[in-house]
């Protein structure tokens, strides 16, 4: 089977020959096949968002070539291969819950029955039945977000592309969204990207975990999460759980040290 | 420092020309100097090339040629009477102003003096006058609440009809015109002022509280640093304001010293010598944008060291 | 040296904040504005006991009954003037204001022609633009409601301009990157998303606007107009002293500003119920 998404010997310069030229990310790879979910983790500057951008083709590398679907990354995102999540939820005060959820469907001039019987659908997997007439500011933070989960699935592409989208939330109700995302994850059989800065919800969502270092950013490892396919609260408190949390924060402080 | 104003997303910028990535490579301030330059060349451009394709007939003075321009179309604003050559204009500032009078540029240059002085009075009584009433309202809401519609009304109310009244009851004088600048400087100050004393709330609110602060502390350490963006950008405004409070005091009072009764006054003898209004207007036009660049100046001085708030 | 420390005129900011200000209504209608009521009465009563009692002349400060009969007595030829100086003012609103957003729109679309174009925009609206209304006169003619038009148009353009200009720029940057990833074309992120955020910002201006247009026709008819026209009633009652006359037509004209301003924020209202300023108290 092709990989997802396919990294290949990419490196991203910022502001190249200018004084603030700052080398982004050096000589990535990485292949991602179909229905993985990948976290990308690592301390603050290392190039994480910048390499989701890069998947999702909204900023260009400066080497390399990055292959979503066995495509080009800019033929990707014209056919709509991936969703996208950010931190904010990013929803746009002045529609109602269902018509953001409708927006990438409008753009690609779906007809109306079916642009508002698919946010519903996605409405109902996200659990937010019953407010597609709300306007985000009526919504909790959690619920926004829910709201931008379900906008991300609604066009159906193979790829979610997440950028720390539990990031604003608090403890419960991360932990709450993370069981939520993880069951969208299982049911659709997605393939998954996200970026995080919590090492328990990379390990608790992933089956593998990459985990990346500062200036330059580059990969240090990656671990494979071999808890069980499914997940739940009871998954939290396995010694194999802890384990990979060890793990992965072991690797965390060898990236931190530059080693 | 402040990037309101440029796209603030990583847009995909691909297809960046060499004119734009030299563009680009100046600072920020070279950038709107260059435009600025460019807007006003262009600006000089259109303006000859009216008169050019439908202004009067222009024969360049002294030439051995005996050569005559004839605009192949006659529009009525290109006339040279209702648009004179820029040279003219130019020209205008040199030649004496009335017969056997001083050079405009010098009267002009008198009449810029004067008005700003009373805009400027005007500027800081309103600037008082506004923070006052703001800090007033700040700290009582029945009487935000009382006064703050007539606030709001007073600036709906043609200031040209109240000039009169104030200069029967201040004498004809450059502290009437002042007042009158005044009246349309106050309105942004107290608004804005009562809005940035009031932004600050919460943590910061308590944190003084924590250290027992009285009122007064609480204002001059905490709400009105906090304030201060939000009146500087009410200066600014209120600085245009009040070079067209008292211009437009000067009009009904009788003075003639100033840039309001120079427009008075060269407006009558339009017809004899249009370039000298032009040349009026744009001397206050460099009144109201050094006025304004003077207030950015201060601003920028004084809160350089801050985050802008957006 | 400006463009350091601003590139905006603030307008929008001063119109947001008379919004700010004034907040949403937890109490009646009545109970909230009791205080400005009661000062009202209050301050009219005062100053006609104080214009009787001094035996105060006209032509230094007319009674409130003298205005009230003068407003009265004059009331129809008053409202013909008003109506003439308002087309004026409205006029120009229209022209100016859909002037603004149109050259707005055309230039948001390349950064550098904005960037280009807002120290002069800036400048421009720091010119005593009431300076040109001689000119403007000489151009569209004296007695012609145009050349008041072009002035009040004039007066509104930059501030709608450059507010236009602000909302359709600053844009959240997640939002546009969601833009991108869906793969918009421009004309869908200029109507879906920059269009619908400028608003706002639109609506302040136009607030400004319409409390400016109405000011700017009556000031611009000092240099001369229609013998029909507001403005110069009450340039012609003023010289005469009949301060009363004056007033009547100058509550006229406050009315007429005022109606306007509610008009646009009424509009504001209905265009915009999604954003905070127009929803209450969240902010």
């Amino acid at each position: 089977m092709p990989p997802t998404v396919s990294i290949q010997n990419v490196s991203k310069v910022f502001n190249p020959g200018e004084t603030n030229q700052v080398l982004a990310l050096k000589e990535i790879n990485l292949d991602i096949l179909p229905g993985e979910f990948v976290s990308i983790i690592g301390p603050s500057g290392c190039g994480k968002s910048t390499l989701l951008r890069l998947i999702g083709d909204l900023i260009p590398p400066s080497s390399g070539a990055v292959l979503v679907n066995g495509k080009p990354a800019p033929q990707a995102r014209l056919d709509q291969d991936y969703g996208m999540v950010f931190q904010a939820a990013t929803l746009y005060e002045w529609r109602t819950v269902s018509k953001n959820v409708q927006l990438p469907l409008e753009l690609q001039s779906v007809p109306k029955a079916e642009r508002e019987s698919r946010a519903r659908e996605m409405l109902a997997l996200v659990e937010l039945s019953g407010f597609e007439n709300h306007h985000p500011w009526q919504l909790s933070g959690g619920m926004q977000q829910r709201v931008a989960i379900a906008r991300a699935l609604v066009m159906r592409p193979q790829l979610l592309l997440m950028d720390e989208p539990f990031g604003a939330l608090d403890e419960m109700t991360r932990e709450r969204m993370n069981q939520e995302l993880h069951t969208i994850w299982e049911q659709t059989n997605k393939t998954a990207v996200f970026i995080t800065h919590s090492i328990a919800e990379a390990v608790f969502l992933s089956t593998r975990v990459v985990v990346m270092s500062v200036r330059p950013g580059r990969i240090t490892q990656v671990i494979d999460i071999d808890l069980p396919r499914h997940r739940d609260v009871d998954t939290r408190e396995t010694t194999r759980y802890f384990e990979l949390v060890n793990l992965v924060r072991e690797a965390l402080r060898r990236a931190e040290a530059g080693l | 420092m402040s990037e309101t104003l440029t796209l603030p997303a990583p847009i995909i910028t691909e297809k960046q020309g060499r004119f734009s990535r030299w563009w680009h490579g100046r600072s920020r301030f070279a950038r709107q100097t260059i435009s600025l330059i460019v807007i006003l060349l262009l600006l000089a451009f259109a303006w000859e090339g009216l008169k050019f394709i439908g202004g009067d007939p222009w024969r360049p003075a002294n030439n051995p040629f005996g050569i005559e321009h004839n605009p192949p179309f006659r529009f009525k604003i290109a006339s040279d009477l209702n648009l004179p050559h820029l040279w003219k204009i130019f020209e205008a500032f040199g030649r004496e102003s009335r017969r056997n009078g001083p050079p405009l540029i010098q009267v002009l240059a008198g009449a810029a003096v004067f008005t700003f002085r009373e805009a400027f009075l005007g500027f800081a009584i309103g600037g008082l006058l506004g923070f006052s009433l703001g800090a007033i309202f700040a700290h009582s809401r029945v009487l935000e609440r009382g006064f703050m519609p007539y606030v709001v009304a007073s600036q709906t109310v043609p200031i040209l009809a109240i000039a009169p009244m104030v200069i029967i009851w201040l004498k004809a004088g450059w502290l009437s015109v002042a007042i009158i600048a005044a009246y349309l400087t106050f309105f942004p100050v107290t608004i804005n002022t009562l809005r940035g004393l009031r932004s600050v709330e919460g943590t910061a609110v308590e944190l003084m509280h924590s250290y027992a602060a009285s009122t007064w502390t609480m204002m001059w350490k905490l709400r009105f640093p906090a304030a201060l963006p939000l009146i500087f950008t009410a200066l600014k405004i209120s600085a245009t304001a009040s070079v067209v409070g008292a211009i437009i005091g000067e009009l009904p009072s009788g003075i003639r010293d100033g840039l309001g009764g120079a427009i008075l006054n060269f407006n009558s003898y339009y017809i004899s010598g249009p370039e000298r209004l032009w040349a009026t207007i744009l001397i206050t036009a460099f009144v109201g944008i050094f006025f304004y660049l003077l207030v950015s100046l201060v601003e920028y001085l004084i809160l350089r060291n801050r985050r802008r708030p957006e | 040296m400006a463009g350091q420390t601003t590139d905006q005129t603030g307008f929008s900011d001063v119109a947001a904040g008379v919004d700010a200000v004034i907040p949403a209504r937890k109490q009646s209608w009545f109970q909230y504005y009791l205080p400005s009521i009661l000062i009202f009465i209050f301050a009219i009563v005062t100053w006609e006991l104080f214009v009787r009692l001094f035996s105060i002349q006209e032509f230094l400060l007319p009674a409130p009954s003298a205005i009230y009969n003068s407003l009265s007595l004059n009331l129809n030829q008053l409202l013909k003037l008003g109506w003439f100086t308002t087309k004026e003012a409205l006029g120009g609103f229209a022209i100016g204001c859909s002037l603004g957003i149109l050259v707005a729109l055309a230039t948001a679309r390349w950064t550098i022609a904005t960037e280009a174009l807002m120290p002069f925009a800036i400048a421009a609206n720091s010119v005593p633009i009431l300076a040109f209304a001689p000119i403007l006169n000489n151009w569209f003619g004296v007695d012609n409601p145009l050349s008041k038009m072009a002035i009040v148009a004039v007066i509104v353009f930059f501030p709608v301009m450059i507010n236009t200009v602000r909302g359709l720029t600053l844009v959240d940057a997640n939002a546009l990157e969601l833009m991108a990833s869906y793969a918009a074309s421009e004309f869908d992120t200029l109507f879906r998303l920059r269009v619908p955020n400028a608003l706002p910002y639109i609506f302040n201006a136009l607030k400004v606007a319409a409390a400016l247009s109405m000011i700017g026709a009556i000031v611009s008819e000092y240099f001369g107009g229609n013998r029909s026209a507001l403005g110069v009633y009450i340039t012609q009652e003023a010289a005469q002293f009949r301060f009363a006359n004056a007033w009547a037509a100058i509550i006229l004209a406050c009315i007429v500003g005022i109606t306007l301003y509610l008009i646009v924020l009424t509009v504001e209202r209905f265009a915009i119920p999604w954003h905070p300023s127009v929803r209450g108290e969240e902010r």
